[in-house]
């Protein structure tokens, strides 16, 4: 599996905005970390384990807003997972790519199971179980667009969901392929509107209003999780042929050095060794 | 009465016995109608599953050719414009321009566009930008000259939905079209969506097809609007379950459903058949049966119970302790046992089948019922969309001809044939003509270029003629052409020369081939064929013209008439639902009336009737081997020690006045008395035989029986449900005949009727008990009354419902009535004299009457008779018309006389004074006396007596005994004061010799003679005036 690292980032020429953008999902201040650390380990001593998980991606974590419960695979995977740790209670919270690490930091949840991608860049700050999840991080567009291929693609506009590690990822990718060489120019000192020589990034808030862009054309591309784009394809979309990002794959991640980081990892190990993942995996598909 | 312990634990043996047989043939007979109810729907609903994905993939096409066709008018739009723009139509690209053309085109709105995405003109604003990537469909229709293909953008929050079109107008140039999908996204729902695949799909009876999101397992469809968009899981459904192809039990909203799930493109679709449609029938066949195993096996147990207590009563039963010997049979119940067991299995294997029968026929007609109005509604719907698609067609067309006729306005240069070519091609239509204002064709792109419109007004152009006379358009319905036969469709709107002068028309010609293949989708055999009904039926139809087969799967059947291939003319009617025949094959079939057909859906007995045999044949199996249980353990006992065998000599009970033994055919058995039957009277429970117990019980279970099935039918709505198999049964839409429906309507409807009779009776004669004699009279004709009405109403009404004409019911009534009149005007002359006794009060019941010579208490009036008791216990059953001449003794009070005679010789003061002083006595002796008895003096000077009367009131009822008991005390009174009373004596005298009479004596007697009678003529004639009775008589 290919992993991007920080490091390799540094070393392109992109090396400033790549990192401000990987700041956004991977790196943290170490203070935070070290501070929060006690209260997380006070907390999990009771039989409850606080899981922060997704509201919005159908088949991993699903809020159904009438009855307040959650839905999906890494909800499955969350409760299994606890009965193995011998928790009787599991409380979901809902968590978005912007918050999960300061909730998880701050000892609000114990852990984190929210298509959190397993990256050297996060495992300076967290624990991470086994993957349960591989996926890849891909392309959509419009068919009426009619872009047959990346080649096609030479000066389109590509949407990311800022939060999202899809932007240092797409970047990385790009120099990778010498589909692009430099940063013309950062509209936006938040990173959501910046010029590149070939292609232009712009970051939307939330998914939904990165397909909201793409549909009315503002957006050429979307770059996301597949996982995640399976909400929001229809049959006017196609995910743009021959064109992966990265692949990545999803784990549980716990604070670094916590108690129930071996825990954790042992549970999912297990449910991986017995099956029990692949059946959920099924399940949900 | 107290009971041995051996009998106790027999007894409770018994019982136990029982309880088990009931319970496991409940479990049983359940769980087997169960396991086949459900196999039966899992096997249609896998069948179903089957063509659910054609039907999808129908539906999908559906909506495929709704967008192209959707998208092919807009694509023509602008097509248009690009050729007026290219035309010199008085294009030009400006904002007012364009609003016009938005008008003439009636679209949301027009755009001049350049490639790279500017806007030159529109009609209005739009918030489409055109330079973006995302309309490079548009932009390609730049490149290759051919309109372009439609991008559409969906965003609701912005309320923005719209489809884009564009046709290029020079290298750079293009119109485009923006136009609002939601005609298109309404006729997919009508037509194409899941919901309308899905809402025409039933199972069973009230089972239907939900839809749920394989993602987000949200529901998507589901007949219950409620339901949709919520969360399944939340709802009950058990993830687990949702494997495609499974069949299981699932709870959604609190309902019990038996589901079969398959999961197509990421949407699991589960056919539902509601759990209380499933039991409904069940529950109700395992009860019916079960309620008869148990009226058998209680009537067997309870039979044997009570002779067994009975035997011990009369001591006939072993001692205690006495265990020699082994076991012995008993002789006195194994005979009745065994008959009551036999009756009894061969009754439970009889309502066995009689029930799987009925419940598979009820449940196979009811389900075909709905296919066949199903499909009467699909034909109905076809129809209705087919009119609505051709209005909607005729509106396009007119659209384009206006356009055309707009455009040849502007340049009238361009009725050239290669101009009306391009434009025809712009408008995607087949011929444009243009014709001049004599009705000539100028100029067209067909090959028809010498066409004159016609003069005959039966010709198909002659209707244009009026567009000559003032009229603006005129759309002819599409028609078989005249010269090639294609179906065509001719469109005109009238063009005016420069001044505005109308000049002429435009007519476009087109082949409308969606419109011909959707009418060719409407006709009968393209709707049946394909239609399936269960699991090997099919749907049929017979023109209602003629009576011949309209569509038949065998295409040889087809157009011959029906009853010429085994159906009979009854059966072509429509809610038809029984056997018929075709071509020698039976099927059970339910027919539908569409405007034009006869519909039916038939099918071959399903699976519940080809498993009533084996599930008939199971109950008789296990109902056999309950009953050899019970009954073993019945007539096998203890064999008593032989010492003590004959010990108990059967010790007949003589104390019992109101049984009597009765001797029919050699046997003799007990029977109640007339007395004891008439009056009413409750046995009390430990009096009765065996029989007569058992003869109880199986009355209370009768009744039981009755008044459930009463009470079933009252509720049915709200036990079963407005559409169940007792509402379908009860409905009489089934065909009227001796059929399974119509024998257990009658059944029920006699439950019904003889429960509301009997309570009725039962309140008359609870009013007889609080009213005086007359009330009780009319409470027991009111009640015999409501008896016979019943039976009659209920007689009429069966054979009514068994299919007998109530026509000549009614006229054989009138027959009937005859025949009373003739052969049985005795029983006519009863009741009428039953009912002249009643009204004329000539007497009540519990009055004492003589008719005849017959004398005795009236205990019943009826209808025809009257039974009255005579007093010794003998009752005397009158025919009403034979009771006349009657002598009511019934007053208040009556007098008991005796009449003694007293010789001559006594002194009558001596005798006067001993009655003053004895008469009281008397009274305290005899308590009958009310009062009295009174001395009535000398009632005759007898030949050999002075004759006295004593007479004392009393009840009639007493007058016989006390006028004895008075004659008694007389002999008794007189004999003590030595009163003689004198008695016929035969007294012996010598012979005597008298003396003749002279002469003169002789003359002497004729002379007083005859003075005296002159003296008594006298006498009488002074008299005549005051006695009225020689008076009368002298005239």
């Amino acid at each position: 599996m290919h992993v991007i690292t920080r490091r390799q980032f540094g070393a392109l020429a992109l090396g400033t905005v790549a990192c401000a953008l990987a700041g956004l999902t991977g790196c943290t201040d170490s203070g935070t970390a070290a501070g929060s650390s006690a209260t997380t380990t006070s907390r999990s001593d009771g039989n409850t384990l606080r899981v922060g998980v997704r509201s919005d991606i159908v088949g991993f974590g699903y809020l159904n807003d009438r009855t307040g419960k959650y839905y999906g695979l890494e909800i499955d995977i969350a409760q299994e997972m606890a009965d193995r740790m011998g928790k009787s209670n599991v409380e979901f919270t809902t968590v978005t790519p912007d918050d999960r690490k300061e909730m998880l930091l701050d000892g609000q949840i114990d852990c984190i199971i929210a298509c959190y991608s397993i990256a050297d860049s996060r495992k300076e700050n967290f624990d991470f179980s086994p993957a349960y999840y591989d996926d890849q991080v891909i392309a959509v567009v419009q068919n009426s667009s009619m872009f047959d291929s990346i080649d096609d693609m030479k000066g389109m506009t590509f949407g990311t969901m800022s939060g999202a590690n899809a932007a240092p990822l797409l970047t990385n990718k790009f120099a990778e392929m010498d589909f692009s060489k430099e940063i013309k120019q950062v509209v936006k000192d938040d990173n959501s509107h910046v010029i590149f020589d070939t292609w232009t990034l712009l970051q939307y808030p939330s998914y939904q209003e990165l397909s909201d862009a793409l549909e009315e054309g503002t957006v050429d591309a979307m770059v996301l999780d597949g996982a995640i784009a399976k909400t929001y394809m229809n049959y006017k979309r196609s995910i743009l042929p021959g064109f992966v990002v990265a692949e990545q794959s999803f784990g549980v991640a716990t604070q670094k050095g916590s108690d129930l980081s071996a825990p954790v990892s042992d549970a999912i190990q297990a449910m991986l060794d017995d099956g029990t993942i692949e059946t959920l995996i099924d399940k949900w598909d | 009465m107290k009971m041995t312990r051996n009998l106790k634990i027999k007894i409770a043996a018994i019982i136990v016995a029982a309880i088990a047989s009931i319970v496991v043939m409940g479990v049983l007979l359940f769980n087997m109608q169960n396991t086949l109810t459900q196999s039966n729907y899992a096997s249609e609903m896998i069948a179903e599953a089957e063509q659910l994905d054609t039907l999808l993939a129908d539906a999908a096409s559906e909506a495929d050719q709704n967008k192209e066709t959707f998208d092919a008018i807009y694509q023509s739009k602008a097509q248009s414009i690009a050729f007026m723009a290219n035309n010199n139509t008085g294009y030009e690209a400006t904002d007012a321009k364009m609003r016009e053309y938005q008008e003439l085109l009636g679209v949301d709105n027009v755009l001049i566009v350049k490639r790279d995405g500017s806007v030159v003109a529109c009609a209005q604003k739009t918030e489409a930008d055109f330079s973006h990537a995302r309309f490079n469909y548009l932009r390609e229709s730049l490149n290759t000259g051919e309109p372009s293909r439609a991008v559409e953008i969906d965003l609701p929050d912005r309320e923005w939905l719209y489809r884009y079109y564009a046709a290029k107008i020079d290298n750079d140039t293009m119109a485009v079209i923006e136009q609002s999908p939601v005609e298109l996204d309404e006729l997919d729902a009508a037509t194409s969506s899941t919901a309308s695949v899905l809402r025409n799909i039933t199972v069973g009876q009230d089972g239907y097809v939900f839809a749920l999101s394989a993602q987000t397992y949200l529901i998507e469809y589901h007949p219950d609007e409620n339901l949709v968009g919520t969360d399944a899981i939340d709802a009950g459904i058990e993830v687990a379950k949702l494997e495609d192809g499974t069949t299981s039990w699932m709870t959604l909203d609190g309902d019990s459903l038996y589901c079969h799930v398959s999961l197509i493109d990421d949407m699991y679709y589960i056919q539902a058949v509601p759990a209380s449609d499933m039991n409904a029938s069940t529950m109700v066949t395992v009860g019916v049966i079960l309620f008869a195993f148990t009226a058998v096996v209680a009537a067997v147990a309870l039979y044997g119970i009570f002779v067994l207590r009975d035997d011990e009563r009369r001591g006939e039963t072993e001692q205690d302790g006495s265990k020699a010997g082994g076991l012995r049979i008993n002789r006195r119940i194994a005979k009745k046992a065994a008959v009551l067991s036999a009756v009894g299995f061969i009754g439970i294997i009889v309502i066995s089948f009689y029930m799987q029968t009925l419940f598979a026929l009820s449940s196979q007609s009811l389900t075909m019922t709905e296919r066949v109005e199903q499909i009467t509604q699909a034909i109905q719907t076809s129809q209705d969309r087919a009119s609505d698609l051709e209005d909607q067609y005729n509106e396009r067309y007119l659209s384009k001809a206006q356009v055309a006729a707009y455009i040849l306005d502007r340049n009238p240069e361009l009725a050239t044939r290669e101009k009306l070519q391009e434009l025809a091609d712009a408008l995607q239509i087949q011929y444009l003509f243009k014709f001049d204002s004599s009705g000539r064709v100028t100029a067209t792109n067909s090959t028809f270029t010498n066409f004159v419109l016609s003069e005959d007004s039966a010709d198909q152009s002659y209707e244009f003629r009026k567009l000559l006379q003032g009229v603006e358009s005129y759309v002819q319905p599409a028609g078989p052409d005249e010269v090639s036969g294609e179906l065509r469709q001719y469109i005109g709107v009238v063009t005016h020369n420069a001044d505005g002068i109308i000049d002429g028309f435009v007519q476009l010609g087109i082949r409308p081939t969606r419109l011909e293949s959707l009418l060719e989708s409407v006709q009968i055999d393209h709707v049946l064929d394909g239609v399936h009904v269960g699991a090997d039926g099919f749907a049929f139809a017979i023109d209602k013209s003629d009576g011949t087969f309209a569509y038949y799967p065998d295409a040889n059947t087809v157009g011959k008439a029906a009853t010429a291939c085994g159906m009979t003319e009854n059966q072509l009617i429509d809610g038809y639902s029984d056997y018929i025949t075709v071509n020698g094959e039976q099927y059970f079939a339910t027919s539908a009336e569409t405007s034009d057909y006869y519909v039916y859906a038939v099918g071959s007995d399903g699976a519940l009737m080809a498993e009533r045999v084996p599930l008939t044949i199971a109950t008789a199996g296990i109902a056999l081997v309950c009953l050899a249980v019970i009954f073993c353990l019945m007539v096998v006992e203890p064999k008593p020690g032989a010492d003590q065998a004959v010990a108990s000599a059967r010790k007949e009970s003589d104390d019992d006045p109101r049984m009597v033994d009765v001797t029919v055919g050699g046997r003799t058995m007990k029977t109640e008395s007339a007395a004891s039957r008439w009056l009413n009277r409750a046995f009390s429970w430990d009096e009765m035989t065996p029989e007569q117990k058992l003869g109880t019980v199986l009355r209370w279970l009768m009744g039981v029986a009755v008044i459930l099935v009463c009470l079933a039918v009252i509720f049915k709505d709200a036990i079963f449900g407005t559409d169940s198999i007792f509402a379908y049964i009860l409905g009489g839409s089934w065909q009227h005949g001796p059929n399974i429906f119509a024998i257990t309507a009658s059944l029920m409807s006699a439950c019904v009727i003889m429960t509301v009779a009997t309570i009725l009776q039962k309140i008359f004669m609870l009013i007889a008990q609080v009213v005086e004699a007359r009330g009780v009279t009319m409470c027991r004709l009111a009640a015999s009354i409501v008896k016979y009405a019943a039976m009659i109403g209920m007689l009429y009404w069966c054979l009514a419902l068994l299919g007998v004409d109530t026509a000549t019911l009614l006229a054989s009534a009138g027959l009937l009535t005859l025949a009373i009149s003739l052969g049985a005007k005795d029983l006519v002359a009863d009741i009428i004299a039953g009912l002249f006794i009643i009204f004329e009060g000539e007497f009540r019941v519990g009055d004492i009457i003589q008719v005849g010579g017959s004398k005795g208490t009236v205990m019943e009036i009826g209808v025809r008779t009257t039974k009255i008791n005579d007093g010794s216990g003998n009752i005397l059953v009158l025919r009403n018309s034979g009771i006349s001449n009657v002598v009511n003794m019934t007053k208040e009070h009556s007098f008991a006389a005796v009449e003694v005679g007293i010789e001559y010789g006594e002194s009558l003061e001596r005798v006067e004074n001993i009655l003053s002083k004895e008469l009281p006595n008397i009274r305290k002796r005899l308590p009958a006396i009310i009062d009295g008895p009174f001395y009535r003096g000398v009632t005759m000077l007898a030949d050999n007596s002075v004759n006295i009367k004593i007479v004392a009131e009393c009840n009639e009822k007493d007058r016989g005994g006390l006028t004895n008991d008075l004659n008694r005390e007389m002999k008794l009174l007189f004999d003590k004061y030595r009163i003689s009373i004198p008695f016929p004596q035969v007294v012996v005298n010598q012979p005597t010799v008298f003396k003749k009479a002279t002469a003169a004596e002789k003359r002497a007697a004729d002379a007083f003679n005859a003075e005296q009678k002159e003296a008594f003529k006298n006498f009488v004639d002074e008299n005549e005036d005051f006695d009225e009775f020689n008076d009368s008589h002298r005239h």
